[in-house]
């Protein structure tokens, strides 16, 4: 996936839609599986990818032309490990139910490929506010993926939506949607159906 | 050679720039970190003595006050790092103690709730552990703990256990408790940290001298 001349809002725009990074490039799917059980942890990742996204695509943008070429994988880690951890402990003053909820996964924004994918793919050969843009829109196009997946197993796993009761009480729960394997399953049909309509759209 | 250098000075002087935003901004919020587990901490001890319930509960701003003001802590001569709190008012012989011990990944620990007065099980929680999720991990869960609560601690079984964990589904005698299915680690090592809790406050309680 070459980065091209893609520059300003078009940058942000195509990773909503046609280089969405989790239905055209299956990046982020162990996170994705994880947390999309409940909408409030679901909320928080997304807030959080998109917050490391913008400042690591930013940081590293600035010393594109400073890194040297051996180590700038390193440094990207490095960069993207400080913004995460700085997230971590922000939740944990702030936040510290969810923080607690979404244990390790906070922590593994860090292995996140969309990140580095953004940072090596794109940041590293474009300005900084090209590279702002380019963040915040893989970081939109992950939350328009997890979402909806999360609002639809929520509901039929537990019967609630962002913790308020939503179906009668009566509900009988689908145990299966609250546990990993049924985030597959959402996932594909998700990226099944997302397929098919860009299939359409090309024959257009 | 001069681009050699140039890079490990550039990653040097890369990883001190984070590794200093990375601890101001800890050392800026690590109080209210601190804070917060504080109060959770005193949030399930406050559940145990049934202050904090699910359908009545307290703002967290109030609760290191209703804290202070609702239980004492007490302090055993012989184990004076232990844990352990009663009611502030009234002599009732109704302890929370902590406890801690080896589960099957990493160490479990959490809260216990005795009532000498009755010879039982207050009440169980769990405040850290590591088990499997979906298997071991169901030891946090409501319904689990809720198998403990109102289980003799008196008596002696005659393989010396105070209360014994058998196979889910298959406890019928009040000093049984069901364990969890597929997470027999977990089960008896839940067995073996709960027992050894319950004889050692009582050894270290003997005669009601608290």
């Amino acid at each position: 996936m070459s980065a091209g001349p893609v520059k300003g809002v078009a940058a942000l725009k195509r990773m909503l839609w046609e280089e969405n990074p989790v239905i055209g490039q299956i990046l982020g799917i162990c996170s994705a599986l994880a947390v999309t059980n409940l909408v409030k942890n679901t909320l928080v990742m997304c807030l959080g990818l998109i917050f490391t996204l913008m400042m690591s695509c930013f940081t590293v943008s600035l010393l594109r032309n400073v890194i040297p070429r051996q180590v700038r994988m390193i440094i990207q880690v490095l960069v993207i490990a400080a913004y995460v951890i700085v997230i971590k402990i922000i939740l944990d003053a702030y936040l510290p139910e969810i923080s607690n909820e979404l244990g390790p996964y906070v922590g593994l924004i860090i292995t996140n490929c969309i990140v580095m994918g953004r940072t090596e793919g794109y940041a590293m050969n474009n300005k900084p506010g090209d590279a702002i843009l380019d963040g915040i829109g893989a970081g939109i196009g992950y939350s328009l993926v997890l979402l909806p997946i999360a609002m639809i197993r929520e509901p039929l796993g537990l019967g609630t939506f962002f913790g308020m009761q939503l179906l009668p009480p009566d509900w009988t729960k689908w145990n299966m949607m609250v546990i990993a394997p049924s985030g597959f399953f959402a996932l594909a049909t998700y990226i099944w159906i997302v397929r098919a309509f860009k299939a359409g759209e090309g024959k257009r | 050679m001069n681009e050699k250098i140039r890079t490990v000075i550039f990653t040097v002087v890369v990883t001190a720039v984070f590794v200093f935003m990375v601890s101001g901004v800890n050392a800026l919020l690590n109080d209210k970190i601190v804070a917060n587990r504080t109060i959770a901490r005193q949030k399930v001890i406050l559940k145990l003595f049934g202050f904090y319930q699910s359908d009545n509960k307290w703002p967290d701003a109030l609760i290191p006050q209703l804290f202070a003001s609702a239980t004492a802590k007490v302090s055993l001569p012989e184990a004076p790092a232990l844990e352990c709190y009663r009611h502030s008012v009234g002599a009732d012989k109704f302890f929370v103690i902590a406890f801690s011990g080896q589960g099957f990944w990493d160490n479990i620990s959490g809260f216990i709730a005795l009532d000498l007065d009755q010879g039982k099980i207050g009440g169980l929680e769990f405040t850290q552990h590591g088990e499997t999720p979906g298997l071991g991990g169901r030891i946090s869960e409501p319904e689990f703990r809720a198998r403990f609560k109102d289980k003799p601690i008196n008596s002696i079984r005659s393989d010396g256990l105070r209360l014994k964990i058998v196979a889910e589904g298959s406890a019928t005698k009040p000093d049984e408790v069901d364990g969890i299915t597929g997470a027999t680690g977990t089960s008896n090592a839940v067995e073996k940290i709960i027992n050894n809790t319950i004889t050692s406050f009582i050894r270290l309680n003997e005669g009601g001298k608290q």
